[in-house]
């Protein structure tokens, strides 16, 4: 490992939403925000573009371009053209730009559940209807785990279904779907007539060597009904510099969602596209050392809970830096989230991440281990009053 | 001057839009966008923060004084609230405030929550052509009260707001007034008559107002900038106020502006229109804002001056050596905005000037039609820079006169 993981930073009474909202007194493990110094060849890009000093209307590089093209290829013999590119200052306003590309008020807009918040907000934001399929929870030996319910997914899809939003690899759970999963789901939706928005900005994030799979590589009908959404937000810990990009190989598509984007979505800033071209560029040491990291606090939360908190079952994620915590046996009167915030850490509200999840906590473990551990500590010492 | 407005930085082969649309031997004076580095206070906060290394999610939010809410840059909306007040006399409250990436986005938003699909949208012609697109953008109508043109006694172009021009334009489906004020492109700024005339127009038929003032702190003259939504508290009951450092302090590129709307069902339509779509703000468009109000204002005054010669320079330049082309003098902006219907060109000016003088303008026609025959040229560079773009232009002119 290059990279230090293990320093803690001082983000406290910065710009940090993560670190601010709770205010000082609590350790906050909820957004998925790493506490991790960016790739220093990002540092050293943004440094070297603030000493320029004019700040006019950007550009995005030709470079990046190219860049995403080539790693599209690299990674997953996917073959796309810069002209399948278009750029988004996030992930988020990406979904919500595919649902009114593709759907009215009124309109059907599929989803898993659990999944991440924004993700079930986004029929509502646009007067359509969220339909959902649950993932089947299964529980081995204290670790619970999701699986695809095939049949919960067609029943799910109607003739008002326009859009299916994907999150592939799969937030909260960590699950990371396989070519099976993925093909039946695509198929199915390319066989109704209701088109993908896969959502896959954990893509990078994958753990024991494992191979991410993108929606639209499955085949080429797939492609030309998928919507994918990428960006290094998470792979290099830079959300706060708004970049993700959208590739959309079939032009119709791409043209209706440009449409939507026409004078509501501005382009990525400056900083967007500088952070994303050094990383993607010059990260690749950061990532290879980040995901041990991430694979090393996973596999700590994981035996601290089966060893001190037996009471909670927990996800062993296959990709993401997220842990996903039933504590519906754990005897908390009330929500979890409320309960272990009085013990000083903030988790994730799973009330948020849909039906049958108020028992549940999300963790953001993408934080240097010493703080991981004083989290896990503090839903020990919670716990163990009720115990 | 302590600050040195007539250095030169290269910008030719780096992110800059201005440089890189056209070849690399053509002056580029046709986006607003200014040469110029902006405060000194606001590059070294950018470059502060770059130094910190971690680039997390951030989120303010207008409620500085909310318990739990300050969330990120809890004094920016105090600042901004002193800012309007010692302006213009405006007084809002942090509660007001509403943070966007940019002013485009907060009048598409606008247009979004104007009316239904069909309805109507009034502007004035000619118009910034992102305002006029937010119309029809939002599924909704674009309709014109066409400014009066004038000759002042110097032979400058003068714009006027018309009252029977925007009394002939309204339906029973006009919405939204969209004002853009100070104007782009003819620099007016609409006095207290023209903007109660909008303003008593807008009342009577239950309209809403935009008011995009992306230019107010871009002052030429003695004129002041007065917001609309200042003029009355009914009338602030009806606006949604688009503010931004942007081109005050030439950041448009870190992508910050802020909607004022003092009505809160009004916000609260706006904010639930935005949701999922307009993201906040990034971190260095809060951390540039931030330094540039607080720590901004002599270099805007030094800015200011030297807007004002710039200005002065075109305009005895052109009556000088380009009698057959009309400007006008804008009072505020920087922007020139230059008739040329009896200079005898052949096609679009735009397009003769960049093709015989190697200099980009604006073409007046993206203003729509009431700008067809002029061009814009902005005025925010190097005095050398406007000096080889004016000379460029003379001689491109000489086979016509």
């Amino acid at each position: 490992m290059r990279y230090d993981f293990d320093t803690v930073v001082d983000r406290r009474g910065g710009d940090s939403i993560k670190w601010n909202l709770y205010g000082d007194g609590l350790l906050p493990m909820w957004v998925a925000d790493g506490d991790f110094k960016s790739p220093q060849p990002v540092i050293d890009a943004l440094v070297a573009r603030s000493q320029h000093g004019v700040f006019g209307y950007a550009g995005a590089p030709a470079e990046l371009a190219n860049l995403l093209v080539k790693r599209m290829k690299d990674l997953y013999d996917w073959t796309i053209t810069t002209d399948d590119l278009v750029y988004v200052p996030g992930v988020v306003t990406g979904f919500n730009i595919a649902a009114r590309a593709v759907a009215t008020p009124g309109g059907g807009v599929l989803v898993q559940t659990p999944n991440y918040p924004p993700i079930l907000n986004c029929a509502p934001n646009h007067d359509m209807v969220t339909q959902t399929a649950e993932l089947k929870l299964v529980n081995k030996n204290g670790i619970i785990d999701y699986q695809l319910d095939m049949d919960a997914f067609s029943h799910a899809i109607t003739p008002e279904t326009k859009i299916f939003i994907l999150c592939h690899p799969h937030n909260p759970t960590g699950r990371l779907m396989n070519r099976a999963e993925l093909t039946a789901m695509a198929q199915m939706c390319v066989d109704r007539g209701v088109v993908i928005c896969s959502d896959e900005i954990h893509c990078d994030i994958v753990l024991d060597g494992r191979q991410h799979i993108p929606t639209a590589t499955l085949s080429p009908e797939i492609a030309q009904n998928t919507i994918t959404l990428m960006a290094p937000s998470k792979t290099f810990n830079i959300p706060g510099l708004g970049f993700s990009f959208a590739i959309i190989q079939n032009p119709q598509l791409r043209a209706a969602y440009k449409k939507v984007m026409a004078g509501l979505v501005p382009h990525a800033g400056i900083y967007g596209y500088v952070g994303a071209l050094a990383a993607y560029r010059d990260g690749q040491e950061w990532l290879t050392d980040s995901l041990r990291y991430y694979e090393g606090n996973r596999d700590f939360a994981v035996a601290y809970v089966k060893k001190y908190m037996p009471q909670l079952k927990i996800t062993n994620p296959e990709s993401t830096y997220l842990s996903w915590v039933d504590c519906g046996e754990a005897g908390i009167e009330g929500n979890p989230k409320e309960y272990f915030q009085k013990f000083g850490v903030a988790l994730g509200d799973g009330r948020n991440f849909g039906a049958h999840t108020a028992n549940f906590v999300r963790i953001t473990m993408a934080c240097p281990r010493s703080l991981l551990a004083d989290g896990l500590d503090m839903m020990r010492k919670a716990l163990e009053p009720l115990s | 001057m302590d600050h040195d407005f007539d250095a030169v930085y290269q910008r030719i082969g780096t992110d800059s839009v201005k440089w890189n649309m056209y070849p690399d031997d053509v002056l580029p004076l046709w986006i607003a966008e200014a040469d110029f580095r902006p405060p000194e206070a606001v590059v070294s906060a950018l470059a502060e923060r770059v130094a910190h290394g971690i680039f997390g999610y951030t989120a303010a939010t207008g409620h500085a004084s909310a318990p739990g809410a300050g969330w990120t840059f809890p004094e920016l909306a105090d600042v901004i609230v002193s800012r309007l007040a010692a302006r213009y006399q405006w007084h809002v409250t942090p509660d007001d405030l509403v943070y966007l990436p940019g002013v485009v986005a907060g009048f598409n938003v606008a247009c979004k929550i104007a009316g239904d699909m069909g309805d109507e949208v009034v502007m004035h012609a000619p118009c910034y052509g992102p305002i006029q697109k937010a119309a029809p953008n939002q599924g909704r109508v674009a309709t014109y009260a066409t400014l009066r043109e004038g000759v002042d006694e110097n032979g400058l172009r003068t714009y006027a707001h018309d009252h029977d021009a925007l009394q002939s334009v309204i339906t029973a489906k006009s919405r939204m007034f969209l004002l853009c004020n100070p104007h782009n492109p003819t620099g007016r700024m609409f006095s207290r008559a023209e903007l109660a005339d909008i303003a008593t127009t807008a009342l009577d038929h239950n309209m809403l107002i935009c008011s995009d003032e992306i230019h107010a702190e871009l002052v030429l003259s003695d004129h002041a900038h007065i917001p609309i939504a200042s003029l009355s508290d009914e009338v602030a009951q009806h606006t949604i106020t688009l503010y931004s450092p942007s081109k005050t302090f030439n950041i448009p590129g870190l992508g910050f502006c802020v909607a004022i709307i003092q009505n809160p069902a009004l916000r609260a339509a706006f904010v639930t229109a935005m949701q999922g779509l307009v993201a906040s703000p990034q971190i260095f468009g809060y951390t540039g804002a931030l330094a540039a109000f607080r720590h901004g204002d002599q270099w805007l005054n030094e800015l200011t001056r030297y807007l004002q010669q710039n200005q002065q320079f075109v305009l005895s330049y052109m009556r000088t050596h380009m009698p057959q082309l009309i400007p006008n003098r804008a009072q505020g902006t920087y922007l020139a905005w230059i008739d040329c219907r009896k200079a005898g060109l052949p096609g679009v000016p735009s397009e003769f000037f960049l093709r015989e003088a190697r200099v980009a303008l604006g073409n007046g026609g993206a203003f729509g039609p009431a700008g067809e025959g002029y061009v814009r040229l902005t005025m925010a560079t190097q005095r050398q820079t406007l000096q080889r773009a004016l000379d460029a232009m003379r001689r491109a002119l000489e086979p016509y006169s």
